[in-house]
């Protein structure tokens, strides 16, 4: 489909006029963070903050998940499914980032059967509007592992602000529907050519392409950084809980006597006892080992398995780590020549 | 300043004295710093001194005491974690020797709002509080605007716990006071108090970045994580991230220097200073006593007085 | 949602047989009968068993799939989930989700001498695959199986070993760490006492399963004997939750204990990190 436009005025208006289909979940600003919400005034979308402090996951896997119910009974035991809503869900402000991520994450939640089947529900209920990144961060580096901002993926639009209106391409089936509103006009050569320079400027501002797909394949396992980086990691989870590539989960009982539930919740590798066994033996004793876990898995592992890097470029970490571990800068130095 | 500093280091490390230097190094970016473990002369020299040092390296301690003598930079506040930690035998006296910087205030990051952070090229001490410098040119910015808003009700003259002082203390000119924060939050009624709470902590993710930043939070298995009994959900349901807070915050009152890395490190932006700071102006009121001031202090929650007041109804 | 991969079946404990001090067999079969039919399952997968309002926890499918109507798993006592099995009585209830991960390529091992190298509850998956080779005796060559245990209270299945000597060319080489009044057996660490009988890498197969220490020292001396990467084949424990290759916990590099295993052979493990 043909490029189109939307005045920044009728983006309440439009909307609206989807609000009773779906769920809108855009970024808000409040106490100084942007996360994803569920919004019913649209005067509240915050599209400045690059990117939201939050991640999508929240809406797709969330920080804390009924997966069933059980209960006892004369017969032993009963358990049940939770299922999530079927209520479809629009993502409006999403980053490219955002939503090249959920590639990643489809792919590490259906490589092998049985697929994530509550993350599927809410994904293919879901339809992504995407907005460009005129103002990327200080911390932004998407530009550096994939092309995903000129040429976005899992998005059905693609917002890009050209002053008063909205630059919109159309990618999707589903994507033509929402555009199928009195509020979009067919694009001009002028609109295309506005969208041009903004995406320029941007990309100016935005490092080069590192082909850091090979060069993590040959990542040093007894690197002296890995001692370094231990030193000063604090060891929370803010890196990973702020990763829209993460995806790793606990998963608990919550009982109550003579019923009861199980959850998952969001986990981490950095935290101590995510591989400590029953026993007490635990394989990543140390934070060096962590360290190490984390940066070998966003990279190399993630090439060897999906054929995919598992980070994204969005810069969260860099940007809310208190310490400063700076993962362009580590990778930087293990790609660095040796010697 | 960091000349000096740097030198300090050098011969603390090149005479033996210390196996290791816990310091600030330059950052990834001009505006940031990062915590650095100097283990040998020229790795001292990395060390600086300037407002982006804003972590309180004292959280390292704990974990590095134990292989033999250690020196670290602390600003005047930084050295009541160090003087907590001796209180309560987790650091032994003789092991650490620290290193007092002067220290005006230090880096607000939000303070830069409205700066291109790509231009920043340093962030040094100057004038009314920062001066940035640019690529476009210089910015000047008051110490309202620049400093964590502990610096601006700062009161220490003398740390309680000096070895090696480099440079003198400025003299302090508080805009605020210690208390202020909490006084807007005292206004509130108890369910008004809740709903604040019940809002701030539906955002916590329960990565325990506060916990891992604070300085008194060195348990080896801290109560969240214990199997054998259950205190509360790992889940974030709002009990459960209630419990988690609430009880953090009691563990740490008495003990809780008002050091804000809880906070800093918070990525939801959680108040979580507000709670400590609430927690420390009770204590004040109720034993007399603040954490960190002096080593020889008793802990003011790990000892009684047959005085102690008793608020408990009749 | 019934394809929720996170609820388990119901099963009912039949049969709980005290192993050692620490250990209980427990025998459970599904209530569905639809799917008790059904089930099918090959030896090496394992199985997530919960107890409802403790949690859940991962078990090697110890029985073999070739005497139906029932899954078997055996439980050492050492963290809440496995105390709260032991608690257990016969005819409690438990979640199952099974069957999970690789199983042994016996189709390889056809024709093939079959070494057996065990220590303690490392016996449990590889019981599944002896007693299915016993239960396809012709299909493979001759059977021996080094089982050692640090006492002889810490040996399980002992009410099978007469079994499985009486099996057709068959030997069990039992051994425990230290003298004991009464032992007839070897006294020795299970990887010297396999120096001791020298097995023949010619047309063989050696499958080791136990402590992590043994399992290192084994390998060690199965390599010295002459036994290529590929001959040799383990099967690791990690931590795990899913089960199924979705919450990252139990990766050894680029491969998910869970999914690419738990059965690896020694020429894959060589590939990974060493984090295990």
């Amino acid at each position: 489909m043909e490029p189109k436009v939307i005045a920044k005025t009728d983006i309440t208006q439009w909307l609206k006029s989807l609000a009773d289909r779906f769920e809108i979940i855009a970024p808000v600003r409040e106490d100084g963070v942007t996360l994803f919400r569920h919004v019913e005034d649209f005067a509240d979308i915050d599209l400045a903050t690059t990117p939201a402090t939050g991640t999508l996951r929240e809406h797709f896997t969330p920080k804390t998940e009924t997966l069933l119910e059980y209960e006892f009974s004369d017969s032993g035991a009963e358990v049940r499914s939770v299922d999530p809503g079927a209520k479809e869900m629009l993502i409006f402000g999403a980053r490219a980032c955002d939503a090249a991520a959920l590639r990643y994450v489809d792919a590490v939640y259906s490589m092998v059967e049985p697929r994530d089947e509550p993350y599927f529900i809410r994904r293919e209920n879901t339809a992504i509007v995407g907005v460009f990144c005129n103002e990327p961060a200080w911390s932004c580096f998407c530009t550096e592992v994939g092309d995903f901002l000129s040429s976005p993926i899992e998005m059905d639009l693609y917002l890009t602000d050209i002053g008063d209106k909205f630059f919109t391409e159309v990618f999707t089936v589903k994507g033509e529907e929402l555009v199928s509103h009195p509020q979009f006009q067919q694009a001009t050569e002028e609109d295309g050519q506005a969208a041009d320079t903004v995406r320029q400027k941007a990309l100016s501002r935005l490092p080069s392409h590192v082909d850091h797909a090979s060069a993590c394949l040959s990542y040093d396992w007894e690197h002296p950084l890995w001692k370094k980086l231990a030193q000063k990691c604090l060891g929370c989870g803010v890196c990973a809980f702020s990763c829209p590539t993460c995806h790793c989960f606990d998963i608990q009982e919550c009982p109550k006597v003579l019923r009861g539930s199980r959850y998952r919740c969001w986990d981490t590798c950095q935290f101590e006892q995510f591989t400590l066994m029953g026993a007490g033996h635990n394989p990543r004793s140390s934070k060096k080992e962590r360290t190490r876990q984390r940066v070998f898995h966003k990279f190399k592992y993630s090439m060897e398995r999906y054929n995919m890097l598992g980070c994204v470029g969005c810069g969260r970490c860099v940007a809310l780590c208190p310490v400063n571990m700076d993962i362009r800068q580590v990778i930087r130095e293990l790609e660095s020549k040796k010697g | 300043m960091e000349k000096a500093l740097r030198q300090k280091a050098r011969e603390l490390l090149e005479s033996g004295s210390v196996r290791l230097v816990i310091g600030y190094e330059q950052g990834s970016v001009p505006f940031k710093c990062t915590p650095l473990f100097a283990e040998t002369p020229e790795e001292a020299e990395r060390l600086i001194w300037n407002p982006t040092c804003v972590n309180n390296l004292a959280v390292y301690l704990p974990q590095v005491i134990s292989q033999g003598k250690v020196a670290i930079v602390v600003k005047p506040c930084d050295v009541k974690s160090v003087v907590e930690l001796i209180k309560e035998h987790k650091v032994n006296r003789e092991d650490v020797v620290t290193i007092v910087v002067p220290c005006p205030g230090v880096l607000n990051l939000d303070g830069l709002n409205g700066l291109d952070l790509r231009d920043v090229k340093s962030v040094q001490w100057g004038g009314e509080g920062i001066i940035v410098e640019c690529s476009s040119g210089a910015v000047e910015l008051a110490r309202e605007r620049s400093f964590l808003s502990k610096c601006l009700s700062c009161t220490i003259g003398k740390a309680p716990l000096a070895d090696i002082e480099i440079g003198e203390s400025p003299i302090r000119n508080p805009l605020t006071d210690k208390h202020t924060c909490v006084a807007e939050y005292e206004k509130l009624s108890p369910a008004e108090r809740r709903m604040f709470w019940a809002r701030q902590f539906a955002k916590c993710v329960r990565c325990y970045a506060c916990r891992q930043a604070c300085p008194g939070c060195y348990c080896n298995e801290c109560f969240v994580d214990k199997k054998g009994q259950m205190w509360l959900l790992r889940a974030t349901d709002p009990a459960s991230n209630w419990f988690f807070h609430t009880s953090r915050m009691m563990h740490i009152a008495g003990r809780c220097v008002g050091c804000g890395e809880c906070e800093r490190a918070c990525p939801m932006g959680i108040p979580l200073t507000l709670l400590g700071t609430k927690l420390d102006k009770e204590v004040e009121e109720m034993f007399g006593g603040r954490a960190g001031e002096s080593p020889d202090a008793p802990p003011i929650l790990g000892c009684f007085e047959p005085t102690d007041p008793d608020p408990c109804p009749e | 949602m019934d394809k929720n991969p996170y609820v388990p079946q119901l099963a009912v404990v039949e049969k709980i047989i005290t192993e050692t001090w620490d250990t209980k067999t427990f025998r459970a079969v599904f209530k569905d009968e639809k799917f008790r039919e059904s089930f099918t399952y090959e030896p090496g997968q394992f199985q997530e068993v919960s107890v409802f309002g403790v949690g859940e926890a991962t078990f090697c499918l110890t029985s073999s799939p070739t005497r139906k109507g029932y899954v078997e798993f055996s439980v050492k006592r050492v963290g809440t989930v496995t105390c709260a099995l032991h608690d257990l009585d016969e005819g409690e209830t438990v979640g199952i989700r099974a069957p999970l991960g690789n199983h042994f390529p016996y189709e390889q091992f056809k024709g093939k001498d079959l070494w057996f190298i065990g220590g303690g509850i490392g016996m449990a998956p590889m019981r599944s695959l002896l007693n299915f080779c016993l239960d396809n005796r012709k299909d493979y060559g001759k059977i021996s199986i080094i089982y050692g245990a640090r006492t002889s209270g810490d040996l399980c299945f002992t009410y099978e070993f007469d079994e499985w000597r009486n099996s057709q060319n068959t030997e069990l080489f039992l051994t425990i760490d230290r003298p004991e009044d009464g032992w007839e057996y070897n006294v020795g660490m299970v990887p010297s006492y396999l120096m001791d009988l020298k097995p023949s890498p010619e047309n063989a197969v050696a499958i080791t399963c136990g402590p992590p220490i043994m399992i290192k020292y084994a390998l060690q001396n199965l390599k010295e004997l002459g036994f290529e990467d590929e001959q040799i084949w383990t099967t690791l424990e990690m931590k795990m939750k899913c089960g199924i290759g979705k919450c990252g916990r139990c990766n050894i590099g680029h491969l998910y204990v869970c999914t690419d295993g738990p059965v690896f052979s020694y020429a894959q493990l060589k590939e990974l990190p060493p984090e295990y």
